[in-house]
């Protein structure tokens, strides 16, 4: 239980999906001075050959602000174990994919991965949080960016 | 006051700084001080005297009406019932059903602390209930009588000591060591109980002497907090245990804690109040709640509920009640000890082989209020045609039929399809049956089939419904944890090298 709320970090938010308890034992594993922005039960696909979709993994997916590394990363933890199934850290032009309600699809390191959502309101609130975060990039982008700018791709069929 | 209070003290000295140097020295008076002061002095011993009260209508001992019986309880008994009713404000209707009946500890013991009570001649022998050849000044009745009550019933407070002890104070004081042998009332049973003999036991014998506190006890201990079990185990017993509890039918009423030691003598019996909830077994079990937790599977009591079968457990939040109704049937397979996840009072780690979600479903996937496409799940998704109030539509699809569920799922299979396939049109809310199964056979299965588990409770889209990938581009990718490291003043108009890409 992540009773900690520091001055100026978000308090941590949990999965609708699971228990207090389960929320507790999540914001444990993020590490020190690590919050979660958002947090939902999602499986993890890939798209090694470009073809079809291949599950990872399946956890509860973070949307990590890690204040140490100062940077965002979208972690899945198992949710038993707290180990780090998944991790994907939002890098400077990250950009992701909303196309479906339930399913968001980002470019990872080597292929293209995807998000899918047990909870339709929970991807809802992950897009929301991930669209602030990336808006908040963009507006305050500065001499790091690349030209081109960011794109959120809002094709989801809301 | 006649004399009004000497004159201060010249301030000779200072005053001092601190209080422990005030009043140590006795302060100067002149001799107008000195002499007011001497017949204030006078004054105030004159007052002690006249204090003195030659009748004492000591009100407070209890009044018990018991008949007579042989041994000093009865007339204990009966002085106590008999005094209560004259001092009822004494004791606020403690006892106002009736003194409860002591047990007698025994003629030879009941002497310790009697004595003290007792001018050395008047102390009635443990036979002898009848208090008549007491020479207390008090009322006939009330000194013996209190006396003897005081036997049996060494746990009320020592209320009739006053008027017996004001007269027989002078021979008991050196028996009574520890006791509140003197004129003032005893302390508060409690405390004074335990090791004390302020509360003798029985009717003291003929005995002058106090016997040693140790033979004491016995009685008082049943008044003690934790030693209600009739003998507390710290207090040597000399009687039989047993009985004497058995008379006790309403020492105070004890803590529903009961000692470590279990009640050998079983006050149980005798208390109204605590019906037999309160569990024989739960002795070994420290704190049993009130009402006892009962298992909701009924019958199928394990450890500190107890035997108590009633309906006495107060039920545990329950998610879907439904899952109770399944695992009563369930759990006859084998695994009484299952409590659906719900109802389990403190199952094991809270993430881990509690599969708490099941009771609950995604909102999207029921009538959540607010989920923008129940329908279209249902609809769009290539999943089973099941009614919407299944909860894990995928898992009961897979067991019971296997029949359009998509293979990606690879939910191996699963222990509990019986269950599933029979609650699957019983269930009326999300809870699905596995999860009381499952716990059964997560301890065993690996982390993979853990995270299975935690992959079934939940809803997902099959692979169908995603949209294919979209082709992948690579791009070298800039991580602000790794271009972090050098401050942002560092590299205006320089992007740092982008990491070698993964």
């Amino acid at each position: 239980m992540s009773g900690h709320l520091p001055q100026r970090r978000p308090a941590n938010s949990g999965s609708i999906l699971l228990t207090p308890q389960e929320n507790d034992c999540l914001f444990n594993y993020l590490g020190r001075k690590c919050t979660s922005l958002c947090s939902a039960v999602v499986q993890v696909y890939s798209a090694d050959r470009n073809s079809a979709w291949t599950k990872k993994c399946c956890g509860v997916a973070c949307l990590v602000k890690d204040n140490p590394a100062r940077s965002y990363f979208i972690r899945v933890f198992d949710i038993k174990e707290g180990k780090t199934m998944f991790v994907q850290e939002l890098y400077n032009n990250f950009s992701i994919t909303f196309s479906k309600s339930y399913f968001f699809t980002f470019a990872g390191d080597s292929c293209q991965m995807g998000l899918n959502f047990a909870s339709e309101e929970e991807a809802k609130h992950f897009r929301e949080a991930m669209g602030e975060l990336l808006g908040r990039r963009q507006r305050k982008s500065g001499d790091y960016y690349l030209p081109t700018p960011s794109l959120i791709l809002l094709t989801s069929d809301l | 006051m006649p004399i009004p209070p000497p004159p201060p003290p010249p301030p000779g000295p200072p005053p001092p700084p601190t209080f422990n140097q005030a009043n140590t020295t006795a302060p100067k008076l002149n001799r107008d001080g000195a002499k007011g002061r001497g017949a204030l002095l006078s004054d105030i011993s004159k007052g002690a005297r006249l204090k003195k009260v030659g009748v004492v209508n000591d009100r407070s001992a209890p009044i018990i009406e018991k008949p007579k019986e042989s041994g000093g309880g009865g007339g204990g008994g009966r002085g106590g019932g008999g005094s209560s009713g004259g001092s009822g404000g004494g004791l606020g209707g403690l006892f106002a059903g009736g003194m409860p009946k002591l047990r007698s500890v025994g003629a030879g013991d009941t002497s310790v602390g009697r004595s003290a009570l007792h001018p050395p001649g008047s102390r009635p022998a443990a036979p002898r209930p009848t208090p008549g050849h007491s020479a207390s000044p008090s009322p006939g009745d009330k000194p013996s009588a209190p006396e003897s009550q005081r036997s049996h019933r060494p746990s009320l407070p020592d209320i009739s000591r006053p008027p017996t002890s004001a007269s027989s104070s002078h021979s008991s004081t050196g028996g009574m060591k520890h006791s509140t042998s003197g004129s003032a009332p005893p302390p508060p049973p409690s405390s004074g109980m335990k090791h004390s003999s302020s509360a003798p036991p029985a009717p003291p014998s003929s005995t002058g002497g106090m016997k040693p506190s140790t033979s004491a006890p016995a009685p008082p201990p049943p008044f003690n907090r934790s030693g209600y079990h009739g003998n507390a185990p710290s207090t040597p017993q000399q009687k039989a245990p047993v009985g004497p509890t058995n008379s006790r039918e309403k020492p105070l009423p004890p803590p529903p804690q009961r000692g470590p030691a279990p009640p050998s003598s079983g006050p149980p019996p005798s208390r109204p109040p605590l019906s037999s909830t309160r569990p024989p077994t739960g002795g070994s079990s420290a704190p049993p709640p009130p009402p006892p937790y009962r298992h909701p599977s009924g019958g199928t009591s394990n450890g500190p509920m107890g035997h108590h079968g009633g309906d006495g457990a107060p039920k545990l939040p329950q998610r879907h009640n439904s899952l109770r109704k399944k695992t009563s049937g369930g759990s006859h397979g084998g695994r009484n000890h299952a409590p659906p996840p719900p109802p389990s009072p403190s199952p094991g780690p809270p993430g881990g082989g509690r599969p708490p979600p099941p009771a609950r479903e995604p909102p999207g996937r029921k009538s959540a209020p607010s989920a923008p496409n129940p329908g279209s799940r249902n609809g769009g998704g290539g999943q089973a045609p099941l009614p919407p109030p299944p909860y894990r539509v995928h898992s009961a699809v897979t067991h019971n039929t296997t029949s359009s569920e998509p293979p990606h799922h690879t939910r191996g299979p699963k222990p509990p399809p019986p269950p599933s396939s029979s609650s699957l049109s019983s269930r009326t809310g999300p809870p699905p049956p596995p999860p009381p199964i499952r716990n059964g056979h997560s301890s065993s299965s690996s982390s993979k089939s853990n995270i299975e588990d935690f992959e079934s409770k939940f809803d997902f889209h099959p692979v169908e419904d995603l949209p294919p990938p979209e082709e992948y581009r690579n791009f070298t990718k800039i991580y602000p944890s790794k271009s972090n490291k050098p401050g942002p003043a560092t590299f205006r108009g320089v992007p740092p090298a982008p990491p070698v890409a993964r």
